[in-house]
């Protein structure tokens, strides 16, 4: 990273799908073990449930999230970080770096194995979340805020120095 | 500011409160190895059950917990690492901060602990941003720091009459339950002979007359539990905010209260989001007003008014005010709410009190109404003509107003008339509607949005149209210029 004010960047969490596509597969194994345990006692109930989930999980894994992870971009320039999401609905979110209270950078147990990091931005009042994006995407969005860096050892590193 | 270099954990004490919602499963699992006393490590594994993986699990969780919560005090903020499943890592900027919090009860002090808590604007409403409790020595030096090249005006020292008289008459509920106690016993008195006469004269089986002994040991006992819990609760908001003392400390105020539990808020004078001065409707017959602010941080701890000035006359209440948070309690410009619109606002009690009459009516027309039901109406008549009366009083008192620092709504919520002060830059929206009626007579409800983590509104009913756009058009020129 440059010791000048950062560049503009546009980012994509390229590694969203994998963390999300895990997610579900854990839900779906938490929910296939309800449904093997039910199907015990009520075989037909357990079979239709069974088989609603599997076509839910597939259509989930290799439709709706690559979909979802498709029209997901962002973008950061020296004014404002700009957000564009949405599935049937697209929606535009521009969040100017005065109303930016903090950053909170965040890793979850999934996220640890595919090296990936959340954003939450904190505002007067709420949050704006910008998951699964790369550390030093995640560092130039702090930075962007507080004109700090933090990198991977946790340590601080003033601007310039 | 002296940079740390290494990251440190928090006090111990924070390990052993987590412990506190967990402490009836433990001692549950102990007590089952007293009682059921077992033999063999397969015995003591069963008898143990559930509870022993729960406590095992929680044990673990908090202590991983307490082991990954560390700070840093940085040259520019907090440098924050938390979290066990989800790990979190945050630089709090110092700017950003707008209230400190220092608490410490009895317990705590016993382990050397103080409670901080640090809010911003951002995020939540009910919880802080950082909070945990540290060391003494760590307290004393954020204080020091607060200190530096400054000196401590001390403004208001409240004395403990008022404290007591606040947590006496703290709330209309509160209050109206000690007014209870007398309708109890009234009423138990009359329904008790009423029933004794009814089995003399034979309305009722002989077997119900074990129904009028208990009646008034009953009642006696609510009365006496009602009155118990008054007097806790009273004691309690005693114990809270005795010693109150508001002072200015270069750009913050600092307010300190508590007995037994002591609590420091530190807060910017310039993120004061509105200054309340109110009075409960007994406080008014006492002549007597609270004032409160309204900030980013307040009200999050338990029994966190905002309180700076604690039951005292206007004259000293405006004074204080002015001195503490730098806001003028006079009005440069006033206007009243419009005249003949007193209907607008009596108009609820007027229907409860048409509404009762009718019921009392039908009932001595064409249903046997004993004397405690006409008691109990009679009770809540009463109640509705004291409601009756205050939204007179908030009729007559309710305006709109400005002065050179701050736009001043005087509104009633509940049974509570409060005056506040907004400083112009606070104001995050004002909202003028009007209902079809309203149109042709010129009037209009405002109603006003502070800045804030939750959104703070409040409302006045019946104002002229005109006038008050004209006042918001400069309050709105006013604004411009603060922000040019």
């Amino acid at each position: 990273m440059e010791n000048n004010s950062p560049q503009i960047k546009e980012f994509v969490s390229s590694r969203g799908v994998l963390v999300t596509a895990t997610d579900i597969s854990l839900i779906f194994i938490a929910v296939m073990c309800i449904i093997c345990v039910v199907s015990y006692f009520f075989p037909y109930t357990g079979i239709t449930f069974g088989a609603v989930s599997l076509v839910l999980y597939f259509l989930s894994v290799f439709l709706f999230v690559p979909l979802y992870y498709s029209n997901l971009s962002y973008s950061a320039d020296k004014n404002s970080i700009n957000i564009k999401n949405g599935f049937f609905i697209h929606r535009y979110t521009r969040i100017t770096l005065n109303d930016i209270q903090y950053c909170i950078i965040s890793q979850g147990l999934i996220q640890k194995i595919f090296r990936c990091y959340s954003v939450y931005i904190m505002l007067t009042g709420s949050f704006t979340i910008i998951s699964n994006i790369s550390l030093d995407d995640a560092n130039m969005i702090t930075e962007l805020a507080s004109t700090e860096i933090i990198d991977g050892s946790g340590d601080i590193n003033e601007e310039g120095h | 500011m002296r940079k740390d270099t290494k990251f440190k954990r928090t006090h111990p004490y924070t390990f052993v409160k987590h412990l506190k919602i967990s402490v009836i499963l433990i001692i549950l699992s102990l007590l089952q190895q007293f009682i059921f006393r077992p033999q063999g490590i397969i015995e003591i594994i069963s008898s143990l059950g559930f509870n022993a993986f729960y406590v095992f699990a929680i044990l673990l969780y908090y202590t991983y917990s307490y082991g990954n919560y560390k700070y840093r005090l940085e040259k520019s903020g907090v440098h924050i690492k938390k979290g066990v499943f989800f790990n979190q890592s945050f630089i709090l900027p110092y700017n950003r901060i707008q209230t400190v919090v220092f608490y410490r009860d009895a317990v705590s002090a016993l382990f050397g602990a103080e409670k901080i808590s640090v809010d911003t604007p951002a995020g939540s409403k009910k919880s802080y941003d950082i909070s945990g409790y540290f060391t003494k020595k760590t307290a004393l030096r954020i204080k020091k720091l607060y200190k530096k090249g400054k000196s401590i005006h001390r403004v208001y020292r409240s004395r403990v009459i008022s404290i007591i008289l606040m947590s006496a008459f703290w709330s209309n509920p509160l209050t109206g339950m000690i007014f209870i106690v007398p309708v109890i016993y009234n009423v138990s008195k009359i329904t008790g002979t009423q029933f004794a006469q009814d089995i003399i004269k034979g309305f009722l089986n002989p077997e119900w007359s074990l129904i009028a002994k208990v009646i008034s040991p009953a009642s006696a006992a609510l009365a006496t539990l009602i009155i118990m819990c008054w007097l806790i609760s009273a004691l309690i908001y005693f114990l809270r905010y005795v010693r109150l003392r508001s002072s200015v400390l270069g750009e913050h105020i600092i307010i300190s209260r508590g007995l037994i539990s002591k609590c420091i808020t530190c807060t910017r004078i310039n993120s004061i989001s509105s200054v309340s001065i109110e009075q409960s409707l007994l406080m008014r017959i006492l002549r007597l007003r609270n004032c409160s602010i309204s900030v980013i941080g307040s009200g999050k701890l338990k029994g966190d008014k905002g309180l700076i000035v604690s039951a005292e006359n206007t004259e000293k209440v405006n004074t204080y005010m002015t001195k503490l948070t730098g806001i003028p309690h006079d009005e440069i410009r006033r206007i009243n709410v419009a005249k003949k619109s007193i209907y607008s606002y009596v108009y609820y009690p007027m229907i409860c009190i048409i509404l009762l009459t009718a019921i009392t009516v039908f009932l001595n027309m064409f249903l046997r109404v004993g004397e405690s039901t006409m008691f109990l109406i009679a009770v809540i008549y009463f109640g509705l003509i004291w409601w009756l009366l205050f939204r007179i009083f908030s009729y007559r008192h309710s305006h709109l107003g400005i002065n050179e620092k701050a736009l001043v709504l005087c509104c009633f919520k509940g049974l509570t008339l409060k005056k506040h002060f907004i400083p112009f830059d606070m104001i995050r929206k004002t909202e003028i509607s009007q209902m079809f009626t309203q149109e042709k007579k010129g009037k209009c409800h405002l109603k006003v949005t502070i800045y804030g983590e939750k959104r703070l509104t409040y409302k006045i009913k019946q104002l002229p149209l005109e006038e008050t756009k004209e006042l918001l058009s400069q309050v709105e020129a006013i604004r411009k210029q603060i922000s040019q």
